[in-house]
This record gives C-alpha cells, sequence and structure tokens, in this order.
C-alpha cells in the first residue's frame, strides 16, 4: 500500500483548543486561553446569549446571508456566529503560515507542469489518468502560460489539528474558495460585541485582506496593459450563496462587480457596459465556475459568463483569478499525493501533514475500506460541500450498506480517511458553553511578489453536538479567529 | 459606471417612488370610500383608484368586483400585480441588492429593513388567513418611512456623481408619472363645468386627489382659499414650487440629466427631449390647458415621459 | 477526389441582435489523405476573423459583431483533394496524451446500458481494430440514421436509448461506447462531399475517430457504416460535438434566428487545381 504513516487512531476526548488535551484538567486552561477563560467565567448569565443575538440581528441587517441549495424555504440564511474566538499563539501561527505558503507555492507549479511539460506526470509521481481524465482538468488549457506562472491566487487551505503540535491540511481549494468576508465581518463583531476581551489581547489585523487581495490582483494584470489595470469581480449575481462576499469584495477592493452580461468581448479583448459605452477590463476576479465562464468554449447553455471570454484570456488580453483549470490541483484523489508533488517540486519534506487517505481505485485501499467503513469517512473524489460523504461512526447500517454499494460500484471515485478527532473549541448556545468541533480555513494569496497571508482565516464551527461536518451548507458556524502577538506557550 | 448598475439605481428609486404613492392612493381612497354617499359623487371610487395604479387590467383578470378589501389587497400585498407595494419593495429590494456596493449603508438598510418586515407582515398575514386593518395602515406608513428614508439618507450621504443623478432621476420620472395618473383618472372631477353640479360633492374629491399627491396642506399655503379644480390642476402641473407637479420634476429631470451630460462631456436623446418637455410645461397656462382638454394634455404627457424612460434606458443603461 | 467546396451558412434574425459572438471551426487541416489549398472563411458584415489554433489543433476562426445586426453570412471555400485512406489518419500532429481521450463528460457518458451493448458487440475479436470494426457495425445496425442536424445533439444515452439520431448523435454513440471500453475515442465534424450519400443531412456531417494500437487514430462512421472515405472531408477534432462544433454563436438580444446552409462541391474545377499546382 502506498499511504503514508496512519496518525494516531481516534482517542477521546480530543484536543481542546482552550484546555488542551486529555492531559491537562479542564481548571487549567492553556496559557493562551487564560483571558478568554476567565471572561468566560465572569460573564453574567444572559450576555452570551445577549451578544449572540446582537450579532445576528446585525448580520440579517447588513444582509450578510448565504443561501443554501436546494432550501427553498430559507432561501436567505444567516451563517451562525460564535462569539468565543478561536486563538491562535504566534509561534504556532509561523509554523502553519510556512506550510501555507509551501503548500501553494507546489499548487502553483504543479498546475503550471500539468498545464505545460506534465514533467510530474513522465516521472511517475503522479498518474496519468488522475490529471488527464479528471472533470478539473480542462484540455483547453493545454500549452497555455498564464502570467507569473500564478494559477491559484487565492487558495484556501482547510487547515485541522488534533493536538497543538501538528497541523494537517485537510482539502485544498483552489478554484474559487469562498468565507473570506466572514473572516472580515466576524472581527468587526468581534470589536463591537467583545471589546473588552479584544482589548485584552493584541490581535494580529486582517483588516489589510482587501489591500493585500488588490495587491496580488494588480500585479497579474495581462504583460501589455498600461499603466493601471482594470480590475471587476464577476459574481453568478445575486441568486448565489456567496453573493454577499462578491458584493462585499467588490467594495473593499473599490472595483465594478460585473456579471456576465455586464461584459462584452470584441476581437480577444474583454471590456464592460458602462453608462458611457464600452470600457476595457483587464483582470478579472471571478467567482464563476470553469464551465460557466463562456458559452462558446464550455457549457452553451451558460448565462452566466461572456461569449467569447475564453478567446480573451488564451490571446493573454486579460487575467482570471483564478485561472482557467486550477481546479485539478484541489481533487481529493490528487490531494493524497500533495506530500510528493511537494517533495517533486520544492525538494523539500511537508511541514503540514496530510491527513492519511486511502485511495479507493487502489485494490488494497479499497479491501482495507470495505472492511472498516464504519469507521472511516469517505469522501467522493469530486463532491464538495460536505455533500456525498459517509461518517462511518455516525452512519446506521443501512447508510454504511448503500454505500458500500457506491463505493463498489466505482472505487475510483471515492477516497477514505480516518475520522479525525478534530480539535474542539469553546462555543456558545443557549443557555451555555460547550466545546464543539473546529477547523480552519487561512486565505492564502500568490501574486507576482509571492505568497502572502493575513495572519488569521475562517473558524468553522460544526454547532451540533459530536458533528464533525464544519460546512457552512451543512448547519455549521463561524468564529472569529485571533492570531496573538504572544506565543501560545508563554503568556 | 456599470450600465447595470446605472439601471438597478434607476429602478430602486421608481420602485420606492412607486410605493409610497401607492400607499398614500390607498389611504385617500380609503377616507373618500368611508363618506356616506351624498357627500362624494363617486361611485366606482376603487375602479378609479386601480386606473390610477396602473392595475386595472391585470386586476379583473382575478377579480370581480372592484371593493374596498379586493382592491386594496391586489395593491397592497398581491404578487399577481407586477406593481403591487409588496412586489415594489421585493424588486427594489432585488434591484439594491445587486448594487449593494453602489448605495450607502443607510439606503441598503433601509430598503433591506423595509423587506424584512414585509416578510413579517406577510407571515402574519399568511397565518390569519387576512389582512387587518389596523396592520394594514401601519403596513402604509411603514412604506413611506422607507421611502422618505432612502430618498432622504441617499439626499445626505449619497456622493453627488453619475450614480446619485441615475437614482434621483428615477424618483422624478416615477413621480411624474403617478401625478399624471391622478390627473389622468381623474381629469373629470377637475372639469370646469363639474362645479355646477355643486362643490361640495366634489370637494372631497379634489382633497383626495391631494393627498393622493400629499399636496393638500401646499395647497393652502399656496392657495390661501378653498380647493378650486382649476388650482388642483394649477398646483400639480404648472407650479414650479410644489415638489410633486409635474414641472417640478422636469425641473429635476433636466437637472440631473444636465449634470450626467457634463460629468460624461457628452449630450444625448434624453437631455434634448427632457428640456423639451419642459419648455413646453413652462409654456403652458391653466387656461389653455383646459381649453385643448385636460385629458388629452396629460394623455401626451404621460406618452412623453415613458418615451423619457426609453431614452434614458437607450442612452444610458443597457451600455 | 478533388474539388472546389464552398460552404455558405445564412443567419437572419427576426429582430435585430445588439452583438454577436461567433467561432469557426471552418478549416480542415491537412494529412496524408486530405490536401488542402487555398482555403479562406469569411463573415458579412465585415468584421475581423481572427485565425488560431485551439488546444487539439483544430483551425479556429473567431469573430465578433456590433450590433445591430439582422443577418449574417459565413462562407469557407477552398479546393480539396481527399483519397481514401481507409479512415487511417497519418500526418497530424497529436497534441495530447490519450489520456485524455478517455475522458468521461456528459454529451458522451456511456451508462450501463450502452456500455454492455458496446461490450456484447465485440464478441470475442481480439484485434484492435476488429473490435472498432464490430462496434461501428452493431451501433449501425442498431441506430437508425436520422439526417438533420439539431443545434445541440442530445446526450449519447439518450440517442442510444432511442436507438435512433443524427449524425452528430451518433458520432458521440460511438465515442461514448469506444471510450467504455477504454479504447481512446474522439468526435470529429466535417462535411460529405458526396452528393445523395448521406440523404438530406444538410451540408454538415459528423463521424468519430478511435486509436487503434498499434496503427494510430482511424475514423469510424457510424451513420453510414464504414470508415471514412474520400467523401469525408474532415474539419475539426474534440471530445465531444461541443469541441468540435463547426459554429458556437451567442449573441447578445434574444432572437428567434433562421439558418440555411449549402454546401457547394465542384469537382468540375479540377482543371484549375491542377493549373494551381
Amino acid at each position: 500500500m502506498t499511504f503514508q504513516k496512519a496518525i494516531e487512531p481516534m482517542t477521546s476526548p480530543c484536543f481542546d483548543e482552550m484546555n488542551g488535551g486529555e492531559s491537562v484538567s479542564p481548571s487549567a486552561p492553556r496559557a493562551l486561553y487564560d483571558r478568554v477563560a476567565r471572561w468566560l467565567e465572569n460573564s453574567p448569565p444572559g450576555l452570551l446569549d445577549s451578544r449572540r443575538q446582537q450579532a445576528e440581528m446585525l448580520f440579517r441587517r447588513i444582509g450578510i446571508t448565504f443561501a443554501v441549495y436546494g432550501d427553498k424555504e430559507a432561501a436567505e440564511r444567516l451563517i451562525p456566529f460564535d462569539i468565543i474566538p478561536r486563538l491562535l499563539g504566534q509561534d504556532e501561527w509561523r509554523r502553519l503560515e510556512a506550510g501555507l505558503i509551501q503548500r501553494v507555492k507546489a499548487l502553483n507549479m504543479f498546475l503550471t507542469d500539468v498545464y505545460g511539460a506534465q514533467e510530474i506526470i513522465r516521472a511517475g509521481v503522479v498518474p496519468a489518468d488522475l490529471v488527464l481524465r479528471n472533470p478539473a482538468y480542462r484540455p483547453e488549457m493545454q500549452g497555455h502560460r498564464v502570467p507569473h506562472d500564478i494559477w491559484t491566487h487565492i487558495a484556501g487551505i482547510d487547515v485541522i489539528r488534533v493536538d497543538d503540535r501538528d497541523f494537517y491540511a485537510l482539502e485544498d481549494n483552489c478554484r474559487t474558495p469562498s468565507g473570506v468576508s466572514y473572516m472580515l465581518e466576524n472581527r468587526e463583531m468581534m470589536i463591537r460585541l467583545a471589546p473588552d476581551l479584544f482589548a485584552d489581547h493584541r490581535v494580529l489585523p486582517v483588516e489589510n485582506y482587501p489591500d493585500a487581495l488588490l495587491a496580488s490582483l494588480r500585479s497579474v494584470a495581462p504583460p501589455h496593459c498600461p499603466g493601471d489595470p482594470n480590475i471587476v469581480v464577476l459574481t453568478p449575481g445575486q441568486f448565489n450563496s456567496a453573493f454577499y462576499e462578491h458584493s462585499f469584495l467588490a467594495d473593499k477592493l473599490g472595483v465594478e462587480l460585473v456579471e456576465g452580461r455586464d461584459l462584452a468581448v470584441r476581437d480577444d479583448v474583454v471590456y464592460m457596459r458602462t453608462t458611457e459605452g464600452l470600457k476595457r477590463v483587464d483582470v478579472i476576479y471571478r467567482r464563476v465556475d470553469d464551465d460557466f465562464l463562456d458559452p462558446l468554449a464550455f457549457r452553451p447553455d451558460s448565462v452566466l459568463g461572456a461569449a467569447g471570454l475564453m478567446g480573451a484570456y488564451l490571446a493573454g488580453n486579460v487575467t482570471l483569478a483564478n485561472a482557467v483549470g486550477a481546479g485539478v490541483a484541489d481533487d481529493k484523489a490528487v490531494y493524497t499525493y500533495m506530500p510528493e508533488i511537494i517533495r517533486f517540486y520544492l525538494d523539500e519534506e511537508p511541514k503540514l501533514r496530510n491527513v492519511t487517505t486511502w485511495r479507493c481505485r487502489e485494490p488494497d485501499a479499497l479491501n482495507y475500506v470495505l472492511d472498516h467503513l464504519s469507521e472511516l469517512v469517505v469522501k467522493e473524489v469530486n463532491g464538495s460541500g460536505g455533500y456525498g460523504m459517509l461518517v462511518g461512526p455516525h452512519a446506521s447500517k443501512e447508510q454504511i450498506e448503500a454505500f458500500r454499494h457506491k463505493l463498489k460500484a466505482a472505487p475510483e471515485g471515492f477516497i477514505a480517511q480516518p475520522t479525525l478527532s478534530l480539535s474542539t473549541c469553546p462555543t456558545s448556545f443557549p443557555g451555555g458553553v460547550a466545546p464543539r468541533h473546529v477547523d480552519l480555513r487561512p486565505f492564502v494569496l500568490s501574486g507576482a511578489g509571492g505568497v502572502r497571508i493575513v495572519p488569521g482565516g475562517l473558524t468553522r464551527v460544526a454547532l451540533k453536538e459530536g458533528s464533525l461536518v464544519v460546512n457552512s451548507s451543512q448547519g455549521g458556524g463561524t468564529k472569529d479567529t485571533w492570531i496573538l502577538e504572544t506565543d501560545a506557550a508563554t503568556r | 459606471m456599470l450600465a447595470r448598475t446605472a439601471d438597478n439605481l434607476f429602478w430602486v428609486s421608481r420602485y420606492l417612488e412607486r410605493a409610497d404613492f401607492l400607499a398614500r392612493l390607498i389611504e385617500a381612497s380609503r377616507r373618500i370610500s368611508a363618506l356616506p354617499i351624498a357627500y362624494t359623487a363617486a361611485r366606482d371610487e376603487w375602479k378609479s383608484v386601480l386606473m390610477a395604479s396602473g392595475a386595472d387590467e391585470t386586476f379583473f383578470d382575478h377579480f370581480d368586483i372592484a371593493d374596498e378589501a379586493n382592491v386594496t389587497a391586489f395593491l397592497a400585498f398581491d404578487e399577481r400585480n407586477p406593481s403591487s407595494i409588496r412586489n415594489c419593495i421585493e424588486f427594489g429590494r432585488a434591484n439594491a441588492r445587486a448594487v449593494r456596493t453602489a448605495l450607502t449603508t443607510e439606503m441598503w438598510e433601509g430598503i433591506n429593513s423595509a423587506w424584512l418586515e414585509l416578510k413579517k407582515f406577510e407571515t402574519a398575514h399568511r397565518e390569519a388567513g387576512r389582512i387587518d386593518r389596523e396592520d394594514l395602515i401601519g403596513f402604509l406608513e411603514y412604506v413611506k418611512t422607507t421611502s422618505s428614508l432612502y430618498d432622504g439618507s441617499g439626499y445626505r450621504s449619497m456622493l453627488r456623481n453619475d450614480a446619485y443623478y441615475f437614482s434621483r432621476l428615477g424618483v422624478y420620472v416615477e413621480r411624474a408619472d403617478n401625478t399624471a395618473r391622478v390627473l389622468d383618472v381623474k381629469y373629470h372631477v377637475l372639469l370646469p363645468e363639474q362645479e355646477t353640479v355643486g362643490g361640495s360633492v366634489d370637494y372631497f374629491q379634489w382633497s383626495a386627489i391631494l393627498r393622493s399627491v400629499s399636496a393638500l396642506t401646499a395647497y393652502h399655503w399656496v392657495y390661501r382659499e378653498s380647493i378650486k379644480p382649476w388650482n388642483v390642476a394649477d398646483l400639480l402641473i404648472l407650479r414650479p414650487e410644489m415638489p410633486r407637479s409635474l414641472i417640478s420634476c422636469y425641473d429635476n429631470i433636466v437637472r440631473f440629466l444636465d449634470a450626467l451630460a457634463a460629468q460624461y462631456g457628452r449630450q444625448g436623446a434624453s437631455q434634448r427631449h427632457a428640456r423639451n418637455i419642459k419648455r413646453r410645461l413652462e409654456g403652458a397656462s391653466t387656461g389653455e390647458i383646459f381649453q385643448s382638454g385636460l385629458h388629452e394634455f396629460v394623455d401626451e404627457f404621460v406618452n412623453e415621459n415613458n418615451r423619457l424612460g426609453a431614452e434614458i434606458t437607450e442612452q444610458y443603461l443597457i451600455g | 477526389m478533388r474539388a472546389s467546396v464552398q460552404f455558405q451558412l445564412q443567419v437572419s434574425f427576426a429582430e435585430p441582435v445588439r452583438g454577436l459572438n461567433q467561432i469557426l471551426r471552418l478549416t480542415p487541416r491537412g494529412f496524408d489523405s486530405q490536401e488542402v489549398r487555398d482555403w479562406r472563411v469569411d463573415v458579412l458584415p465585415d468584421a475581423t476573423c481572427r485565425r488560431g489554433e485551439d488546444a487539439f489543433g483544430n483551425i479556429v476562426h473567431a469573430c465578433s459583431h456590433d450590433g445591430p445586426l439582422d443577418s449574417l453570412t459565413v462562407t469557407a471555400e477552398g479546393l480539396v483533394e481527399t483519397h481514401d485512406g481507409a479512415g487511417v489518419l497519418r500526418g497530424l500532429n497529436e497534441k495530447f496524451p490519450l489520456d485524455v481521450f478517455l475522458r468521461d463528460a456528459p454529451a458522451t457518458h456511456a451508462d450501463r446500458e450502452l456500455a454492455v451493448f458496446a461490450r456484447d458487440a465485440l464478441a470475442n475479436e481480439a484485434d484492435p481494430l476488429g473490435r472498432m470494426h464490430l462496434l461501428m457495425g452493431a451501433l449501425h445496425k442498431a441506430l437508425a440514421f436520422a439526417p438533420g442536424e439539431t443545434e445541440a445533439p442530445r446526450p449519447a444515452n439518450e440517442v442510444f436509448a432511442a436507438r435512433a439520431g443524427s449524425a452528430r448523435e451518433l458520432a458521440q454513440v460511438f465515442v461514448a461506447a469506444a471510450r467504455a471500453l477504454s479504447v481512446p475515442a474522439r468526435f470529429v465534424s466535417g462535411f460529405h462531399l458526396g452528393a445523395g450519400e448521406v440523404g438530406e443531412a444538410g451540408p454538415h456531417h459528423a463521424w468519430a475517430e478511435a486509436f487503434v494500437d498499434p496503427i494510430g487514430w482511424i475514423g469510424f462512421d457510424p451513420a453510414l457504416g464504414f470508415c471514412p472515405r474520400d467523401a469525408h472531408l474532415r474539419l475539426a477534432t474534440g471530445l465531444d460535438f461541443f469541441g468540435a462544433a463547426p459554429r458556437r454563436a451567442a449573441c447578445l438580444g434574444a432572437a428567434r434566428e433562421d439558418k440555411r446552409a449549402a454546401l457547394s462541391v465542384d469537382a468540375g474545377r479540377q482543371a484549375s487545381w491542377q493549373i494551381q499546382q
């Protein structure tokens, strides 16, 4: 079998961000959290509840809502916000940051190679069919170079931890990762609703994210673009689940928020329709999936893109961020090769750990998975948002058997991972506080000048007791993430 | 700016202005229909309300009788009426949401709160299975407040650039249309020969017209006499100091179109046409208007105003 | 055969459209059994037609028109000399590793029924070439060829279930079936130069190519039931119809459109061809 050293099997109780591992008793929180612990202890009953309601009211009034697919009643739902922050020490952050930078560098190099010389395939490190037959691989992009060889300008890397030592990369999001508006709005909310707690800490700022993003986008403008590039954010429109974020980002970047119908392509140049006629567009931060970008190149029935956009893109007259075809790098099957990918391009050992993964395409792995379905998390290789996955320990016999059937029918479509004991963080509920599982999605920006990450990210929390699914589409909530100026170990 | 953004701003304003007008129209008509029959010549008050709102055709697809309950429900809450108040708020909010970033926070929060209020009201209404009169009055008040809030916060907080101009243009093009529609539906009670019917009968009609465009108090300040039909027409058509008069609307339309032309350094069909309409209003007098026919005058105005809307769209909002 | 070929497409809109973008794959590439001379693609009203090459090596012209536009003409014409090469493609530069031609896509996905049909069609034939011939024969027999092209062919499964389809639909079924057998396959769009043979199919024709080890890429025409001969003029190839479509267009302002396409093949112009040589 080719998978790496298995991580420790699930042990309970799991690592708690505030109280530490099992060796630490709850009465002695990690030094990092002592102020938060004190704050929780001293908060009069009902304070957290009222703050939560206040937050909800503010979110709704500003219109920070999230549409959930297939749920018409709740067409505009709020993502629950939890007022108890999730803390990381600066030392922890530095380690994480180095790992993220390394990983995103490797992802971009992988994409450059895959759409170029394909050395990694020829070297036999990643199987050809995994790339070339991957739905996210775009043959249209083969042989195309993108400015500065950057394909995933904005990457969201989902990170988890199971102890106070290692960070695991759980998933790479190289297409159009969302959630950064929550990272920014959550901070505003904390400053407003928990001013004393915030003042008690020295929290590294995240508010410069839009500036950093703008600088990244500017740096990848087409080479012949004169002067100040015209940058736009392309949204599928206000019925998209992340529309709030699109409009939020356009506003913070100070650029136009366009829909496909606002764009016109003439002779391989992209324009936007303004009240003064057509105006040239140089960089498009697109939040529309590849398939919908151009009805002449991809899905002919798409009305979300602009006809001829791909032609302009391939002619080098406009930059798309993220690049078309970048999704081949965040595929769950490619994920399993990330350690090898990092070694291949950077000749370094991976700084973030990969979660042990069984590739069901490999017969030995498949047999193991089929034998251990009740212990494993099985994911569809091309699924996202927590749909189409089996969480073994939480599934009924029938669900497991149904999944076994699916798995046997098309094993190459699945991977399996051990059910990790995601770390927990205290989370407030009506009438109390209890630990809930969390993950973290930092946003990694790549531009001509290198890789940049604002210190922080979006902490997602599984609100249901014991649940490991943190996706907002599945009822997860969010927390503000504070990277403190102090190290985790010191006070 | 993006043509679609301009289009959205223009239409948010139109929708909110229309919602405000409908709310006033319903209120004024409720008063008049509550009068004893001897006090008013109007037998089909609710039908004329439908006509003034432009919803008369669709209404009779769904209802047989134009009574208070049916008409108020249709104008205020019916999803099947494309310009019901609830649809105005729904569409207005959808347009606003699409261009959130072009609005100031106050404007967005104003219209978003109105939408949330509407949702609450609709839920209550669905659960009760009927519209409570008191709730209705409360809701109409809320609609008027929202419109003022949007208008006012736009005035206070928006940068004076094309976004502001398009937003204002929407208000005045819609307002001119609304005022003209009221005049068009009620023109018969304003004709001089109607006076022989006996002043007091139509008195309440006249005051209702003034109320529907919130001009009753203004009337007294301007004319300092009891309500006379020709004065009502004069006030609503030709008085520049009356903010809902046709001429006042066109003062503003011309002003904001000129501002756009100045910002973009380019004139077009809409500037020329608006100036032309304004000139004609300036040159008109009540006497002439009545002589050549109030109905014809208003009819032509409505058409010209619509044409201007189409020209603005063609010139700026398609891109 | 040697011929002067002219393809013309006339589109007229019920109401003028405000703008139009199109890409045209109407330029044949030359290879061993297909020689192309003096080929040009033209549009009316005049617009810049930028010639380029897509990832699959097809020659693509892209052009855009500003509205209002009430009609549009596309012309592609030139001189060709074709030979019956038994469908074998030689002398073409291949851009992709074979794995690409095994990709699954909605238009060319084979469901169980089609996959089983494909397997059964092979009987016990071991020869790769023989297998593809058997597959073509079986599809040709099982599926009725219904000339007349639709703008968007139905997905392979649907066509197979209906047991009938246009040339491009049958070609996609072949591609899906071949891939289900793990044989790399691709879609080909082209013209059929022989009058009468394709019925009233219109000027467009379509077939498929499969990679047969060790010979290479070979064309299979499931609509006609034989491998491409000298009447097959090969225009473009792709993973499915959409990637090889002779024309893809999108216009601003929804409009009903009326399309007329014609292909004239003049074998009598051989004389001028020879003079040019």
